[in-house]
C-alpha cells in the first residue's frame, strides 16, 4: 500500500467548494469519481483544506493510499483523461506513509484578485473580484501589515455551528502588488480560519476607502469581534496557491 | 422525607381535593338545571361542533402544524421574552442596507454585512447569527426570514430562535423568497436562459419545480403564505422598447397561471397582500392584480417620481411620489388592497421612508418622522435622528428606525 500525494489545481467557478455536498457538486465528489474509474478502488482521500464555493486552487493537495500500480510519473495523465477540464493533476508523488495533506501542512498562501477600473474584464468574470474605485496600494500595504504576526483572528473568522477552537494563527507574510489594473493580494500563514482571507480582503477595502484607518486593523484583531471588521469579500477572487510541508519535495 | 415537606404535601393533596369538590358540585349544580336528557343533547352537540372546528382548523393550517412548525412557533415564542438594554441600540456589523430593515414577527430584524440579528421590544437580541455572505438581502414572510448571497450562492432560512435551513445554489442568486410553511423559491443564473425559478420544500435543495425564462431578467420574485402562489418581475426587450413582466406561476403547471406585461415600465418590486392579490411596483407605474382572474388596477406616476414605498400585506400599499427634480413636495398615497387610491396625503417634504401599518402612516424627513392618520390627519413630528434612512411601524404608537449605526425605537 503506498500513500501517494497528488498536487492539483481548479477552476473553482463551477464547484460548491471541495468537500462533497448532499445536492451539489464539488470538486471532491468530480475527483474521487474519477479516482475509482482509473484506479478502480474508492481510496479515502484527504485534502489539505477546505474551500468554499466559487474558490479556485493553484495548488491543492490530497494525500491517498492505493494498491495501484500505476506509475506515478503516469498517473496524473491517466487521471487528467477522465477529470472534467477545469480539474487537473500536476503532480503525484510517494510520501511517507504517516504523511496526511492537512495535518502534515506547515502553511498555505492564498491570493486574492481584484480587478481595479471602472470598465469590467470580462475574461476575469468569476475570476477577480471587479473593484472599480482607485487603490491605492502603499495604504493597502500598511494595513496589510498590522495583520502580520501571531494573533487572534476571532475578528476575521465567521463562526457557524461547526467553527469553534483555537483561533490563533500567525501570519508571515501580506503583501499587495499592482501589475495595472490587477492588484493581487498575497496572504501567507500557518493556518487560516473560516472566511479568513475575504474578511481580511473586505476589511482592507474599507481602508481603502478610507472608511477605517490602516492602523485600525490592529484594534480590530484585538477586539475578538466580527462585527468590528470590514464585510466578506466575494469568493471568486480567492485562490489557494500554494500549501507548504516540511521535509517533502513539492 | 423530611416533615416539613410532608407537610406541604398534605396541604397540597388537601386543596386538590377541595377544588375537585367543589368542581364536581358546580357540575352536577348545572346538571339539576338542565333536564337529563337536555344536558346529553347539549354535551354531544357542543363535543361533535369542537371536534369539527378542531379538524377543519387542523386541515386548513395542515402545513404550519408539522411538528418542526410547532417546534419553530414554540421557540419562537420562548426566546422573544426577556428585558434588554432599550432602544437606541448599535448595529452588529458595519452598514445594513435600507432594504434589510424588516419585522419579523412583530420584532425587529436586520441583515448587515456581518450578521442577521433580531431584537425585542426592549432591545434584547433574540437572535444574532454572522453569515458569510458579500451581498446580504432580507426577505421576510411572518415567521421565516430569508436571507441571500445576491450574486452568490449562499442562502439561509431563519426563524427568530434558530437556523432553519443553509445551503448553496448552484448558481448564482437574482432572488429569492419563503412562505410561511417553509416552501422557499430562487431565480437564478443559469445556461442558455435568462434565470430560472426552482422551488424547494422546506429545508430541501432538490426543486419540485422549475421554470426557465427565455429573455425576461428577473429582478424581483415574491410567494404567499402557503406557497402555493409564486411571483416574478423582470424586464425584456420588445420591438426596440423596454417591457416589464410579471409572471404568476402555481408551483405545478409547465407554464404560468399567469402573464402580464407592463410596456416602458420597469419593474423592480412584486409581494403579496392577504387577500392574495399581487402587487408590483416599477419606476413610473403601482399595479394590484387579482391573481384569479388576471385584472389589474394600475395606477401611473407621470411625471413624479417614485421616493419611497410602503407594502403592508393586510392594509395595502403606501407611496411616496415627488413632482419635482429634487425629491421634495412628495405626496403620501395611499391605496387598499384592490389597488383603489384611498387617500392622497399632500406635503412640502422630501420623503426619504414611510410605513404604513394599523392606521397610521409614518415619513421620514431630514431627520424627523412625520405622523399621520390614516385619513389625513397629522399627529405630530418626533426626532428621529438625522441619519434616520428607514422606518417600520410596530405599532399605532411607535416604530423603528434605522440610522447607519444604530437602531432606534421612537414613540408617538
Amino acid at each position: 500500500m503506498k500513500n501517494i500525494l497528488l498536487t492539483l489545481s481548479y477552476d473553482g467557478k463551477n464547484y460548491h467548494g471541495w468537500q462533497v455536498q448532499e445536492n451539489a457538486v464539488t470538486v471532491q465528489e468530480e475527483f474521487q469519481k474519477t479516482l475509482k474509474k482509473v484506479l478502480n478502488e474508492e481510496p479515502n482521500i484527504k485534502g489539505c483544506s477546505r474551500t468554499d464555493s466559487k474558490v479556485h486552487a493553484n495548488m491543492y493537495c490530497v494525500s491517498m493510499k492505493t494498491e495501484s500500480n500505476i506509475p506515478l510519473n503516469k498517473l496524473p495523465v491517466v487521471l487528467n483523461k477522465y477529470l472534467p477540464n477545469d480539474i487537473a493533476v500536476k503532480r503525484a508523488v510517494e510520501v511517507s506513509p504517516d504523511f496526511h495533506a492537512r495535518y502534515s501542512c506547515i502553511g498555505k498562501e492564498y491570493i486574492y484578485k481584484i480587478w481595479n477600473d471602472n470598465i469590467r474584464n470580462p475574461f476575469l468574470d468569476g475570476y477577480a473580484f471587479h473593484y472599480w474605485y482607485p487603490l491605492d496600494i502603499d495604504l493597502l500595504n500598511e494595513a496589510a501589515s498590522y495583520f502580520i504576526g501571531t494573533y487572534d483572528f476571532t475578528s476575521f473568522c465567521t463562526l457557524d455551528k461547526r467553527r469553534s477552537g483555537n483561533m490563533v494563527r500567525t501570519i508571515k507574510n501580506f503583501k499587495v502588488v499592482r501589475e495595472n489594473e490587477l492588484v493581487t493580494l498575497i496572504v501567507q500563514a500557518d493556518g487560516f480560519l473560516y472566511n479568513m482571507v475575504r474578511i481580511m480582503v473586505g476589511t482592507l477595502l474599507q481602508v481603502a476607502c478610507k472608511r477605517i484607518r490602516p492602523e485600525d486593523v490592529k484594534s480590530i484583531l484585538l477586539a475578538k469581534d466580527r462585527s468590528k471588521a470590514g464585510p466578506t469579500a466575494v469568493p471568486y477572487g480567492l485562490y489557494l496557491n500554494r500549501v507548504f510541508y516540511k521535509g517533502e519535495k513539492l | 422525607m423530611k416533615k416539613k415537606d410532608n407537610d406541604f404535601l398534605k396541604k397540597l393533596l388537601y386543596k386538590l381535593s377541595r377544588w375537585y369538590k367543589c368542581f364536581r358540585f358546580g357540575i352536577a349544580n348545572i346538571k339539576k338545571r338542565i333536564p337529563d336528557k337536555f344536558s346529553k343533547q347539549l354535551a354531544r352537540f357542543l363535543l361533535i361542533l369542537v371536534a369539527s372546528v378542531t379538524v377543519v382548523f387542523v386541515f386548513l393550517n395542515r402545513d404550519n402544524l408539522s411538528p418542526d412548525q410547532v417546534m419553530t412557533w414554540a421557540s419562537d415564542k420562548i426566546v422573544t421574552f426577556g428585558v434588554g438594554p432599550d432602544f437606541p441600540s448599535h448595529i452588529v456589523g458595519n452598514k445594513v442596507s435600507d432594504k434589510n430593515f424588516k419585522l419579523l414577527d412583530g420584532n425587529v430584524a436586520v441583515v448587515s454585512d456581518t450578521a442577521f440579528v433580531c431584537l425585542n421590544g426592549s432591545a434584547k437580541e433574540i437572535a444574532s447569527r454572522q453569515h458569510g455572505f458579500s451581498n446580504p438581502t432580507l426577505k421576510v414572510n411572518s415567521n421565516k426570514a430569508l436571507i441571500y448571497d445576491l450574486y452568490g450562492t449562499g442562502l439561509a432560512i431563519e426563524s427568530k430562535s434558530t437556523e432553519i435551513y443553509k445551503t448553496n445554489k448552484k448558481d448564482n442568486i437574482l432572488s429569492a423568497a419563503v412562505a410561511c410553511n417553509g416552501i422557499y423559491g430562487t431565480v437564478t443564473q443559469t445556461k442558455g436562459f435568462t434565470g430560472k425559478l426552482e422551488l424547494f420544500h422546506s429545508c430541501k435543495n432538490e426543486s419540485f419545480y422549475e421554470y426557465c425564462f427565455s429573455d425576461c431578467y428577473i429582478t424581483d420574485m415574491a410567494i404567499n403564505k402557503n406557497g402555493k402562489s409564486i411571483s416574478t418581475v423582470g424586464v425584456t426587450s420588445k420591438n426596440g422598447g423596454m417591457i416589464s413582466n410579471l409572471y404568476i406561476f402555481d408551483g405545478k403547471s409547465e407554464n404560468a397561471k399567469l402573464k402580464l406585461d407592463f410596456p416602458d415600465s420597469m419593474l423592480f418590486s412584486v409581494s403579496y397582500l392577504s387577500n392574495g392579490n399581487v402587487v408590483v411596483l416599477g419606476d413610473n407605474i403601482l399595479s394590484v392584480v387579482n391573481t384569479s382572474n388576471g385584472k389589474k388596477h394600475d395606477y401611473l406616476f407621470e411625471n413624479r417620481a417614485l421616493t419611497a414605498f410602503d407594502v403592508n400585506e393586510d392594509k395595502g400599499i403606501l407611496l411616496s411620489l415627488s413632482l419635482s427634480d429634487d425629491g421634495n413636495s412628495c405626496e403620501l398615497l395611499l391605496f387598499d388592497k384592490k389597488g383603489n387610491l384611498e387617500k392622497n396625503i399632500k406635503t412640502d417634504l422630501k420623503i426619504k421612508a414611510v410605513s404604513y401599518n394599523y392606521d397610521r402612516i409614518t415619513a421620514v424627513c431630514y431627520g424627523y418622522t412625520y405622523v399621520y392618520k390614516k385619513n389625513g390627519k397629522a399627529l405630530g413630528k418626533y426626532d428621529s435622528g438625522k441619519d434616520a434612512k428607514e422606518i417600520i411601524l410596530f405599532s399605532p404608537k411607535g416604530a423603528y428606525v434605522l440610522g447607519f449605526t444604530e437602531i432606534r425605537k421612537i414613540l408617538f
